[in-house]
Order: C-alpha cells, then sequence, then structure tokens
C-alpha cells in the first residue's frame, strides 16, 4: 500500500469511527475532505468541515421539543393585565392583518391565564406554578421572552424551528452540528431523537439530514426493546456468532479491497466495526440499573402516568419522558453530540384547563431534574439544554376553554452550554401578543445556537442547486445578551 | 430497435473514418485561447456574481452582460475595458495589496491562475458568450483517437481522446462476469440468473453481450428499474405529507404509469408532454390523464386551520421548480423570492412560468377500476359501514345511560322511545297503505294536530312540510313530485322506524360488557347505582367510554378516506374565475406586484412564436423542442449519471452558471443530439451507452488515477458504487430465492419495526403486514409514508418524497450494517437462502461456489474459499453444542433429515454473504 493511501485510510478511519475534531490540524483536515470528495459517499460539495470557527462554549445540545405550541403565557411569561382584562375584545387594530388558523376574529375575546405565577432563585425571575420545578432552575436559565416567527400552522412551524425555513428538504440543527464538529462518541450515533407519547406532526422531518447524506440524519431511539432499529442480533445469533460473523465479513471484504481498491470498501469495513460496538454500547445506554434510586426518583422514572384528559394518548408517558430525560444526560455523557427529545402535544385548541397542567406535571419535573444533574455532575457547563416549540398561544381564548397558535410571540429558553443564567430577554407587551422590546426570531435564536457551538451561522453552509444554503436561511442575529462571558 | 442502433452505429464510423485527415493538427495548437463558458464564466459566476450579477449592482457594477460590464460604474471607470486589462477596474481591484479595497471582500483572493485568466480574456477583447448550456447542442466531429482499436463507438472516441490528452490509458474491459452482473443491477437491478451467467460465459460469440443488453431492455423488470428514478425527480409517494399525511390509495395508478411508460419504451418527448399536459390533449385517454398525477402526488397541506392560497401557492410553486429541476435542470426555485444570482432568469420571468400552472385545478376522477379492485372497496366500505353503525349504537346507548341517570330510568326512557317508534312506523305503513297522495296529506294535517307525535319527528323534509301544507289545488308541480316522492318512499320510512325498536338487552350488547353486569342493568329495581360495586364503578366509567367511542368514530371518519376507492388523481385547466398571475414580492402570496402572462424566460427559445396565449401544452411542447437547449441534455445526463454513477454534468440538478461544466461537453452534446434524432427514444440511447467500451471497462480504482483524476471525471474507469435503498433489498429477496416479482398495484406493507406505528402522529399509521408472498416484492412497492417512511429504504439514503431530486447521496453508516445484519427481512432473506445452501448437492465447498455465482456471479478465491469454509466449521461446531440456538435460529426454515446445526451454519455462512460489500455494490 502505497504511503498516500495509508494515510487516507487512516484519516478515513478516524473520522468515521472517531470524530472530525478528534483529527487537528488544517493538512489532515484538508486531505480528509479531499478524500471524503473523492470517495462516492460524499457528493463534491458535501464534505464535512471539521472546525469551528472560533472557541465553543458548548459542547453537546438537548433540544426538548414540546411541539405543538406550548402557551407562553400559561408558563414562562406572566401578563397580569391579560387577567384584568380577562372576556374583553381585543382591539381591532391588532387584529387587522393577523390571521388564525382556527379562531373567529368577531367573536374573539381575550383569556386570561389561571396560573400563579412567582419568583424564582436570586434572579428572581417569574414562574408558572405549573413549571415551579423548571423555575426552581432559573438561575441557570437565560428565558427568551420575544420568540417570533410567521408560520401559523404546526409542520411548516417545525420546520422552520428544526431547519431554519419552513420548507421541506433541508438539514435540521443537529445534522448542521454533526456535519461541523462530527460525533465525539466511538460507539454511538451523534445525533439521537427520543420520543415519548405521541410524535411531532412534523415526523422525521425535524430529524431530516435533507440533502446532506444520511450520516447526518437523527437516529430515533426507543425506550422500550431495542434502543435502535436492529439492535439485537436475531434469534440464535449470540455475541460470539455475530463477532465471528463480522470477522468472516470483515476479511473477505478487506480481500475485496486488495483487488480493487475502493477505499470505501475501507469505510464499510468500519462501518461494520461500529455497529457491533454499538449493539453493546447502545443497550449499556439504556440500561438504567446504574443509576441510583434517588437519580431515578429524581427524574421521575417508573412514576404513574394520571389518568389523561379527553382525547390524549397517555400510556406510560410520564415514566417514558422522565426517561427520555435521563438517557438525554446519559448521551452527552457518552459524547453524543446533539439529543432531541420531542414530545407533542400542545396544541390545546381545547381543554387547556386540564390539558396543560397534565403537561406539565409531565415535563416540569424531570427537565429540572435534568438541569440539576447535569450541574451536579460538571456537564452543564458544555451542555446546552433548549426548551422550544413551533411557536406560542393566543393570548385570545378559542372556545370556552382553549387558546390558537400564536407565532408572533412566544417563549423560549436556554440553560448551560454557555446561556447566562438568571437573564430574561425581550418584552412582549402587557397580553403578551407582540414583543415590545427585543424581538427574537427564531433564525436569531439558531444563530445563537450555532455561536455556542463556535460556528458563525453564516459560514457553516454548504453549496445547494446553487445557493449557499445555512441553517439561518437568509438572516439570523447572534443574540449575544444572553450568552455567557467566558474568558476563552 | 437494433436495425436503429445498427444505423447509429454506422454512422458514427462513416463520420470518423471521414474524419481521420484533419484531426491530427489539432494537437500542435498552441497555449489554449481563454473560452468564455469555460474559464472565464465559472469565476464571475462563483466570486463576483453575489453582488455584481443579475440580482445586485453594486457600487453599479454588473459582470454578467458585457453592455453593463464595459459601461460606466459609479465611479465613472468601466469595470472592464476591452483589449486594456491594465485599465479594467476589474483588474485592479482583483489584485490591489490594499486589502479593504481588495475584491472580493470575503475569502481567499483569486489565485494567479484565475487572474491571469481574467486579464487575457479582457486582453483578447472580453467577448462574452452565452452559458454553455443555453446554446443549442450541436454535433460535433467524433474525434480521432490514437488506439481505434480500443475505441471502436462513438463514445469511446470522445472519452479516450480526452484520457490520451493527460496520457491516461482507459481502463481494461472489466471480467465478463462483472459485466453481465453490472448489465443486471443497471437495467432491472436484479442478479444475473445462474444458468444466464453460465450461458453467457460459454458464449463466446461476437453479440452475446448485445444479446443480453436486449433481453434485459425487453424484461418488465426494466421498467421498475428505471422508473424507480423517475419517481425520484416526480418526488412520489403515497401520503400527501405534512401534519396529517393522510393516504393517497391512489397514488401507485402513476407509479404504475411510470414503469409502463418506460416498459413501452414510449418516447421521452410523449413522456413529458403526457405527465405536464396530458388533460389538454385531445380527447385524453385514462392512461394520459393518469400521467398528469405528476403534479398530484406532490406535498400538499391538509391540516386544518391552513391558509388554502397560501399552501395553493407552495403547491404551484412546486409544481414549477420540480418542472424546472427534472427537465431543464435549472435551479429557478431561486427565483421565487428575488431574480437569479447567477443565472440569466428573473423573477419576473419565474412568475412568467408560474402563469402556466396557476389556472390549474386538480380533479379525482372515479373508475371502475378492475373488477378486484372494485370489489375490495365495496368490501371495505361495507365494513365501513357496519363498524360505523356499531360505533353510532354504542355511543347513543352510553349518552343515553349517562342522561338517564339510573338504569331504571333509562329502561323506561327504552321503552318510551320503542313505543313511540312503533306507533310512527305503524302510522307510517297505515299512510302508505292508502293509495293516493291527497289522502294520505290529508290525513297528516290531521296528525300534526291531533296525534301525540309531531309530524316533524317523522322526519320528513322540509319541501314535503311546506307542500302538504298548500291545498292540494294550488301545488306548484315541483310540491307535487316533493309529496310524491316522499309518498313513495314511505314504507321504507316505516322500516327504520321499525329499524330503532330495539330492547334493551339488545342495546346493551353493543357495549360488550360482561354477562353479569348486563343483568344487573337489566333488573329493574337496580334504580339505585350505588348498591352494587360492579354497577357504580360501570357508572363512573361511562364518561371514558364515551370519550374513547368518541375517539374511535374520529379515527373511523379518516379511515373514509383511507378506502382504496378507485379513482385517478389527474390535472385539469379551470374553465371559469380564472385567476391572473403576478409577480409575488419576496415570494409571498400576499405581496401580489406586477401581473404576468404566460411566457418562458428570454434566454431560451421564445414560445410566442407559436401562440400569443401559450398553455400549459405548449409548454410541455415547447420543452420537449428540439430548440430547446437543455431538455435533451439533462435528459441524457440523467440516464448517464445510472449507468456511470455520476453525470457528464455532475450536479444533475444545475445546468445554470452554478452547476459543474460537463466533463465531456463534446460528447454531452453528442448524446444530446442523436437522442432527439432516434425519436427521444430511451431504450435505444441505453442500449448505445452500454455498448460502449467506457462503459464495460473495469471499475477497479486505480493507484496512479488518485492524483491526477480523484473523482474519476474523466472515466478512466467504470464507477463502483452501493447500489439504491430499494435495490439493495431487491438483491437480498433475489438472492434468497424469496424474491416475489408480481408487478405493479396497491402498496405493500412488508414487516415493519413496531417503531413505525409509535412514530407516526395522530391517527396513528395503519401498517397491515402484507400477506405472503406480497410482503416479498421489490422495494419500490413499498407504501411511502412521508412524515414516517419504512426505515429500512430510509437508512440507505431513500429520497424523502417531498422534493424532487436527481441525485441521491450514498451514505456509508453503521445503522446500514445493522439493517443487513438484523432487520427481519434481511436475515429471513439469509434463513431461506441458508436453508436452500443445506440441500444443495456436493461437498461444501462446491455448495459455497454455487452461492459465489448467485450472489456475486463469481467463483471464490482459494482465500476467500478458505475464510468461508473455516467461519463455516467453527458454525457447524457451535451449532452442534447449542442445538437451542440453533432451533432458534432457522425457525420456519427448517429442513426435514437435515440436522438443526447443519442449517444453521449454512444460514450464518449465507448471512455474511449477503453482508459482503460486493454483494450490494454494482462493480
Amino acid at each position: 500500500m502505497n504511503p498516500i493511501d495509508q494515510i487516507k485510510q487512516q484519516t478515513r478511519r478516524n473520522f468515521l469511527t472517531t470524530s472530525a475534531s478528534g483529527l487537528g490540524g488544517v493538512a489532515l483536515a484538508s486531505m480528509l475532505t479531499q478524500d471524503m470528495a473523492a470517495a462516492s459517499e460524499s457528493r463534491s460539495s458535501i464534505a464535512p468541515m471539521p472546525m469551528p470557527h472560533f472557541a465553543p462554549t458548548a459542547k453537546s445540545c438537548i433540544f426538548i421539543y414540546l411541539a405543538g405550541g406550548p402557551s407562553h403565557v400559561d408558563l414562562f411569561d406572566p401578563k397580569p393585565i391579560l387577567n384584568e382584562r380577562d372576556g374583553q375584545k381585543m382591539p381591532d387594530s391588532l387584529l387587522r392583518d393577523v390571521e388564525f388558523a382556527f379562531i373567529k376574529k368577531d367573536e374573539a375575546k381575550l383569556k386570561g391565564s389561571p396560573a400563579g405565577f412567582h419568583k424564582h432563585g436570586e434572579s428572581g425571575v417569574e414562574y408558572s406554578d405549573l413549571v415551579e420545578n423548571i423555575g426552581s432552575c432559573a438561575d441557570d436559565i437565560a428565558m427568551i421572552r420575544t420568540m417570533h416567527g410567521e408560520q401559523f400552522n404546526h409542520h411548516p412551524g417545525q420546520l422552520l424551528l428544526s431547519t431554519g425555513k419552513a420548507e421541506l428538504g433541508r438539514p435540521t440543527i443537529g445534522s448542521w452540528l454533526l456535519y461541523g464538529l462530527g460525533n465525539e462518541s466511538k460507539n454511538l450515533p451523534g445525533y439521537v431523537v427520543l420520543t415519548a407519547g405521541q410524535g411531532a406532526s412534523g415526523g422525521s422531518s425535524n430529524w431530516s439530514s435533507g440533502f446532506l447524506p444520511s450520516t447526518y440524519q437523527g437516529v430515533p431511539f426507543r425506550d422500550k426493546g431495542d434502543p435502535v432499529l436492529y439492535l439485537s442480533n436475531p434469534p440464535g445469533i449470540a455475541r460470539g456468532n455475530q463477532h465471528r460473523t463480522l470477522n468472516a465479513i470483515g476479511q473477505l471484504n478487506g480481500i475485496r479491497h486488495a483487488q480493487v481498491g475502493d477505499p470505501e470498501i475501507q469505510s464499510r469495513i468500519a462501518q461494520y466495526e461500529l455497529a457491533f460496538r454499538m449493539q453493546a454500547a447502545a443497550p449499556e445506554l439504556t440500561d438504567l440499573r446504574g443509576e441510583t434510586r434517588s437519580t431515578l426518583d429524581a427524574y421521575g422514572v417508573g412514576r404513574p402516568t394520571p389518568r389523561p384528559t379527553t382525547g390524549m394518548q397517555a400510556g406510560d408517558t410520564y415514566h417514558r419522558f422522565s426517561t427520555n430525560c435521563l438517557l438525554a444526560r446519559r448521551l452527552v455523557e457518552r459524547g453524543v453530540r446533539f439529543v432531541n427529545i420531542i414530545h407533542a402535544s400542545w396544541d390545546q385548541h381545547g381543554g387547556i384547563s386540564k390539558d396543560l397542567p397534565w403537561n406539565c406535571r409531565m415535563a416540569d419535573q424531570p427537565i429540572a431534574a435534568l438541569i440539576k444533574d447535569l450541574k451536579q455532575r460538571g456537564l452543564l457547563d458544555e451542555t446546552l439544554v433548549v426548551w422550544g416549540s413551533e411557536f406560542g398561544r393566543t393570548p385570545l381564548g378559542q372556545g370556552n376553554d382553549g387558546r390558537d397558535h400564536h407565532p408572533f410571540a412566544f417563549s423560549m429558553w436556554m440553560a448551560g452550554g454557555g446561556a447566562k443564567g438568571g437573564t430574561v430577554y425581550g418584552e412582549t407587551d402587557d397580553i403578551g401578543w407582540a414583543p415590545v422590546v427585543d424581538p427574537v426570531h427564531v433564525n436569531d435564536f439558531q444563530a445563537t445556537l450555532m455561536h455556542m457551538f463556535g460556528f458563525d451561522h453564516e459560514r457553516l453552509s454548504v453549496n445547494y442547486r446553487g445557493l449557499d444554503v445555512r441553517l439561518t436561511n437568509l438572516a439570523g442575529e447572534v443574540v449575544h445578551d444572553v450568552l455567557e462571558k467566558r474568558s476563552s | 430497435m437494433k436495425r436503429r442502433l445498427r444505423h447509429l452505429l454506422l454512422g458514427t464510423l462513416v463520420v470518423v473514418s471521414g474524419m481521420s485527415l484533419i484531426s491530427s493538427s489539432r494537437a500542435e495548437t498552441p497555449a489554449p485561447s481563454v473560452d468564455f463558458n469555460q474559464d472565464v464564466q465559472p469565476i464571475l459566476a462563483k466570486r463576483c456574481f453575489a453582488c455584481h450579477g443579475p440580482a445586485e449592482h453594486e457600487g453599479g457594477v454588473a459582470l454578467h452582460l458585457r453592455k453593463m460590464a464595459t459601461a460606466a460604474a459609479d465611479s465613472d471607470m468601466p469595470a472592464i475595458v476591452p483589449g486594456k486589462p491594465e485599465e479594467s477596474q476589474l483588474i485592479a481591484r482583483i489584485t490591489s495589496h490594499d486589502e479593504s479595497a481588495r475584491m472580493p471582500p470575503e475569502g481567499e483572493p483569486l489565485s494567479k491562475e484565475e487572474v491571469d485568466i481574467l486579464r487575457r480574456w479582457i486582453a483578447s477583447g472580453a467577448d462574452y458568450a452565452l452559458h454553455w448550456s443555453f446554446v443549442k447542442p450541436t454535433l460535433t466531429e467524433v474525434p480521432e483517437v490514437k488506439s481505434p482499436v480500443n475505441a471502436p463507438h462513438a463514445i469511446d472516441r470522445f472519452v479516450v481522446a480526452k484520457l490520451e490528452s493527460k496520457g491516461i490509458q482507459p481502463s481494461q474491459s472489466a471480467p465478463k462476469e462483472t459485466q453481465l452482473r453490472r448489465l443486471y443491477l443497471d437495467l432491472v437491478g436484479l442478479l444475473p440468473p445462474v444458468e444466464k451467467l453460465e450461458a453467457f460465459l460459454n458464449n463466446e460469440s461476437e453479440n452475446a453481450y448485445e444479446k443480453v443488453v436486449d433481453e434485459l431492455l425487453a424484461s418488465q423488470h426494466f421498467g421498475e428499474r428505471w422508473g424507480r428514478h423517475w419517481l425520484d425527480l416526480a418526488r412520489y409517494a403515497d401520503t400527501f405529507g405534512y401534519e396529517r399525511d393522510d393516504v393517497r390509495p391512489n397514488a401507485w395508478r402513476y407509479r404504475d404509469w411510470v414503469v409502463n411508460s418506460f416498459n413501452a419504451n414510449q418516447p421521452f418527448d410523449q413522456f413529458v408532454t403526457e405527465q405536464l399536459a396530458g388533460d389538454l390533449l385531445e380527447k385524453p385517454t385514462t392512461e394520459q390523464l393518469i400521467a398528469t398525477g405528476l403534479h398530484r402526488i406532490n406535498i400538499k397541506n391538509m391540516e386544518a386551520g391552513i391558509n388554502k392560497e397560501d399552501y395553493r401557492n407552495r403547491e404551484m410553486i412546486d409544481r414549477l421548480n420540480t418542472t424546472g429541476t427534472a427537465l431543464l435542470g435549472l435551479t429557478i426555485g431561486c427565483c421565487q423570492c428575488h431574480s437569479h444570482k447567477y443565472d440569466p432568469i428573473s423573477q419576473k420571468e419565474y412568475y412568467q412560468l408560474y402563469a402556466f400552472f396557476n389556472n390549474v385545478v386538480e380533479k379525482d376522477i372515479d373508475i371502475d377500476g378492475t373488477p378486484a379492485e372494485q370489489a375490495a372497496y365495496q368490501n371495505s366500505l361495507a365494513n365501513y359501514e357496519k363498524k360505523k353503525t356499531r360505533l353510532q349504537t354504542r355511543s347513543s346507548v352510553l349518552k343515553g345511560l349517562l342522561a338517564a341517570k339510573t338504569p331504571a330510568k333509562w329502561r323506561q326512557k327504552v321503552d318510551k322511545e320503542n313505543a313511540r317508534n312503533e306507533r310512527i312506523a305503524a302510522y307510517m305503513t297505515h299512510l302508505a297503505s292508502d293509495s293516493t297522495v291527497d289522502n294520505w296529506t290529508e290525513q297528516l294535517v290531521e296528525a300534526d294536530t291531533e296525534t301525540a307525535f309531531g309530524v316533524k319527528s317523522m322526519g320528513l323534509s322540509k319541501d314535503v312540510l311546506a307542500a302538504w301544507k298548500v291545498e292540494p289545488t294550488e301545488r306548484t308541480e315541483k310540491q307535487k313530485a316533493a309529496l310524491n316522492k316522499c309518498f313513495e318512499s314511505l314504507p321504507q320510512t316505516a322500516k327504520s322506524f321499525h329499524d330503532k325498536v330495539q330492547s334493551s338487552e339488545k342495546r346493551l350488547l353493543a357495549l360488550k360488557i360482561d354477562e353479569e353486569l348486563r343483568s344487573q342493568l337489566l333488573i329493574s329495581n337496580a334504580s339505585d347505582v350505588s348498591k352494587s360495586k360492579d354497577l357504580m364503578s360501570f357508572w363512573n366509567s361511562i364518561q371514558t367510554r364515551i370519550d374513547e367511542t368518541n375517539k374511535a368514530m374520529r379515527q373511523q371518519s379518516v379511515e373514509r378516506r383511507h378506502l382504496p376507492k378507485p379513482q385517478i388523481m389527474t390535472l385539469a385547466e379551470a374553465k371559469k374565475d380564472r385567476r391572473e398571475t403576478f409577480v409575488l414580492a419576496r415570494g409571498d402570496f400576499k405581496q401580489k406586484t406586477e401581473i404576468v402572462f404566460s411566457r418562458t424566460p428570454e434566454v431560451l427559445p421564445s414560445i410566442k412564436a407559436w401562440r400569443e396565449d401559450p398553455n400549459r401544452l405548449d409548454l410541455a411542447h415547447w420543452i420537449v423542442n428540439a430548440e430547446n437547449p437543455l431538455t435533451a441534455r439533462v435528459a441524457v445526463n440523467h440516464i448517464w449519471s445510472h449507468l456511470f454513477g455520476e453525470g457528464i454534468v455532475s450536479t444533475l440538478d444545475d445546468f445554470g452558471t452554478q452547476g459543474s461544466p460537463p466533463s465531456h461537453p463534446e460528447l454531452l452534446d453528442w448524446l444530446a443530439v442523436k437522442f432527439v434524432e432516434l425519436g427521444w427514444d430511451r431504450k435505444q440511447l441505453i442500449k448505445t451507452i452500454v455498448m460502449s467500451a467506457t462503459y464495460r471497462q473495469s471499475s477497479a480504482h486505480r493507484a496512479e488515477l488518485l492524483k491526477v483524476d480523484p473523482q474519476n471525471r474523466l472515466l478512466a474507469r467504470q464507477g463502483r458504487f452501493r447500489v439504491e435503498s430499494e435495490v439493495v433489498r431487491d438483491l437480498f429477496l433475489d438472492a434468497s430465492g424469496l424474491l416475489c416479482r408480481t408487478m405493479g398495484g396497491p402498496t405493500i406493507h412488508p414487516e415493519a419495526p413496531a417503531a413505525i406505528k409509535d412514530l407516526g402522529y395522530k391517527y396513528k399509521t395503519r401498517w397491515v403486514l402484507s400477506s405472503k408472498p406480497e410482503r416479498y416484492r421489490r422495494g419500490l412497492y413499498i407504501h411511502f409514508k412521508r412524515t414516517n417512511p419504512y426505515p429500512s429504504l430510509m437508512v440507505f439514503d431513500n429520497p424523502e418524497g417531498n422534493l424532487c431530486i436527481a441525485q441521491r447521496n450514498r451514505s456509508n453508516t453503521p445503522l446500514q450494517s445493522l439493517v443487513m445484519l438484523n432487520d427481519p427481512v434481511f436475515v429471513e432473506c439469509a434463513k431461506a437462502l441458508g436453508r436452500k445452501l443445506c440441500q444443495q448437492q456436493g461437498d461444501h465447498v462446491s455448495v459455497l461456489q454455487q452461492t459465489a455465482q448467485k450472489c456475486l456471479s463469481r467463483n471464490w478465491q482459494p482465500s476467500e474459499q478458505q475464510v468461508l469454509s473455516d467461519f463455516y466449521e467453527t458454525e457447524l461446531a457451535y451449532y452442534l453444542e447449542h442445538d437451542k440456538d440453533a432451533q432458534r435460529l432457522i425457525a420456519d426454515f427448517e429442513v426435514e433429515g437435515i440436522a438443526p446445526a447443519k442449517v444453521a451454519a449454512w444460514t450464518a455462512v449465507a448471512r455474511a454473504i449477503l453482508n459482503l460489500d460486493e454483494f450490494y455494490t454494482r462493480e
């Protein structure tokens, strides 16, 4: 084998089995890029970009996706004046250019929030009693109350949040991070999706790699059965059989490689080895026997799911959501870059007085436990935890007991990974209708997130069909005020 | 067909021999002059146009047109002074040492070579040329090559000439086995049968290869293989997409139309015309209407509460962009929001194209379908109705119980209701027995006042109620008719009231509660619910039961849409209320600006020559007109890419200035011109290509090429790549003998992980496992749900079916390994193959050889044989000691009279062979 081949094979293997950032050195990186371009694996324009633009504050991200549109005025954005005006009509001027999914404008009336709000922590940020546990982490959370977008239907809104534009076929946030930073786990996929209850309406488009190769797509993990699809050997194949099988496959692939010299075969051999390691690593990941009772209890693993309110799917959703939060910590501990926790029943057009508290009881405890657990283990500094959804809900009521979609203002928050704890950024008007101070578009949020991972969002792009496509579409400004100042 | 091909080849040879006199002078030409398209345009497009191109003219500088580039800019100085590079601001700015002045402001400065090219170009007069792909392709002379023996074929001469100019030799022909396997994989996506392999290897005649080509092109599986390529462009899927993502039970009719079109070798121009405008053809056939499904299978949002115009606009944009990408290779989607930054297409021109589609309406047409389809529909409809009635009864019984508060009260109510219905039924029968309309209306008038039940409760319509109140003599014809009709239906109405009469016991049966509880509810003195624990808990559960029933009813209403009603999905043109088309500022459907009419972009041949007001059919004709410089090039490039792994233009979806230039421009044009000359004959074109030596050469990598041509753009060897998602599955099934070759029809549901059901949003994914052998059909028939696609396809880069995709990714991941090793569908293939192997005659060396022939179309080498023999022995030893494991592995695939350990060992061997890179790679 000539020396070029040797280096190529080495670098290639390193990339595929460990991480791109582990390589170091521009020369090697560019060689890798060439190699990737030479092999058919990646199209000429889609080679990995193995280095961040500047020092990151975050290494991994746990993105908690409460799909459907949780009500900001009931959870994170207290509005006493809205409560005072409960039942009143809204000024026509505010309604003129507005569209709703369901509300009829002439019948629209303001709806106050029944939730109590209290101040938390040294920062004294107000949280609804429905999320009092999350409130207890107030000093670690950077709250953004002026999130806004323009998509008022679910799937397009989810695409905007996940991919930067309400358009199909684009890579999601996790794919961009994986593309830019590689995976640090030797045994697990770098982008993992955990779902409890029913899935988000956007389905796989929320973890798609779009036009990037499937190497960068999210891998759904399950908390029952095999954590990863087809992880278990078929009945009658013990680990020893599997090992011998992979050896035989590896040897035969090696013989073929000696003849046809295609580096893709080397990569194939590495992928089989990684699969074998994953077979051991993934069950180890989901085996919670090593966790202490107090940890399990803190997350709420094993707790019963109360009877759901009308029409919701329940099963053991509480337990599963808790488990997913705990798994998220275990995943980032093992070097996984991006964990997406999805729960999709926050679309309360009706029954909000029952459904929202039910959901909050599910989400509040484990999310707070996750932040505290990460912090206690010293992982919160480098792990970004995000609470997000495609939009919020109208300060107007829909029917007797509901709220409609509201993309004009809603709340999202970040904790850890360089987010400035105890901050509230932006201010909405008296009823939570629109941002008044410091609006943050979804693209701005994405720019900020990329910044935390060391990327200039305008520069992390891929040329696709003649356009330099990037996560933040054509917009996005980093919100520096929610970032901790760190000396790097 | 054969005759035509010979003609084509012969023509080429004549051209070649005629050329031989003038060819040799070429090599002596001095340093090549600068070619605008090849050398200059790419630099300008990549580094300058973003700010100084068709869309932006910063500082008054625009470099995309000579007129603008040579005019004075805001600075009063022209960017380009033809003939005088030293006076041109362009050169001054790109070579400036002052970083703040140097262009481009971002990224590395231009390289020495790039500056040199621009300098020489300006010096020689700064001549512009239209971007190559906008110029109609012409036939260039087929070049002379030094090794004519190597290159008897026009394609080979183009390729070899280029290789020779770089001092590279083409590769040897691939081994015959490889050539055969390549043909099978490329043309039909299946393995060559062992007997075909033997026959081919033993056939020394010259046309043995050609015979195989002809046979495969005539195979019905050809349409499946190549139809699937087109379906990528057509963003085919079996559901609507977006939030609800309901099933489109008739989408497959379009899929089958595509497959059949390939099999029937429908000329490409007709193929395109029918898809874009089949409805506008004179007396269109059903098939031609199905073809318009191309623009019906796009993603469509059925979510409640959407703005319909918003999503109609998005669909139109998708239809237009798909047409642009698939047929013209243009990224016109860029112009949706602004004029193209790089290509000479303005935003206005985009909406002029949009105008061609802006008045399409979606039209579903009921068809009979086959008798089997009709029967299946009627059957499922009947089941649906039955279930609906059951749920309705259940709901009304529960509601009745809840409203009545106690069982006793409920029973009283039921009895009362029954009595009333009996009376109504009897009265109806009585009325109907009276002979005239006048008589019964008279009686009704009395009934209204005298009887205990109102006429209204008899369910008569408003019209009838109004009509019988009018004096018989003053009734209009319409009123009389209404009464007559009602009179005739009186017996049926009576029957329906009669049917409502059901005993309490019978009603309770709908609740599916246990017998004891039922009898408790029926005891008349069970008035106090709190006295019985069972009764109490039942009563407490009623609300939940009602909720559950309601939910089931909602679910069921969705099922209604999923019933396989035979229909075709077509396009039609709106006849009235036609929309005007506007330029939409920033692509926002609310921001209408200038009004526009259907026109084609100016840079391309004008459509106006044909008609002042061209329609969608004209557009289709314009696209497949020989004058259109793009269509044939794009089409042959697609075909080429499926036969080499890459296109001659590697950006299959971008023939604009930002796309890659063709690696062999003359060859691309030769193919494009020939394709049109051949009457857009796709099979003929494919045959021409696969007959070439370039196609038939080895795909083995060559170390010496790594430096000079790492991406194999010069084609010194064939491509070597993993087959696509569906074909991976097909090969496993084929090798195992499980493959079911039934073609067409509704989608199939092979075994899928429970997760596919869990992951679905509302109205869960319905995944009813297909029966055997249906479930072993080819991958292209698998039901494709956009938001929850079949996992084993997606793991191999299957397109998501949302956007037009010209080129699939080819990733290589551990999840693929897991699927091929452990997915039950793939394991089942290993088991089926293992069972076959253990039954084969001969020692295990010869059995192994036969397997290699089946799976890899070759024999093992001794070293490989050794690995497998050793592996077989170890596994045999293991399973002899672990009988339980052996039995579990071969479950359902046991062989009578053969020890389970032996079957298991062969299964293990089969599983290893099927997992070899070579097995699912097209070499």
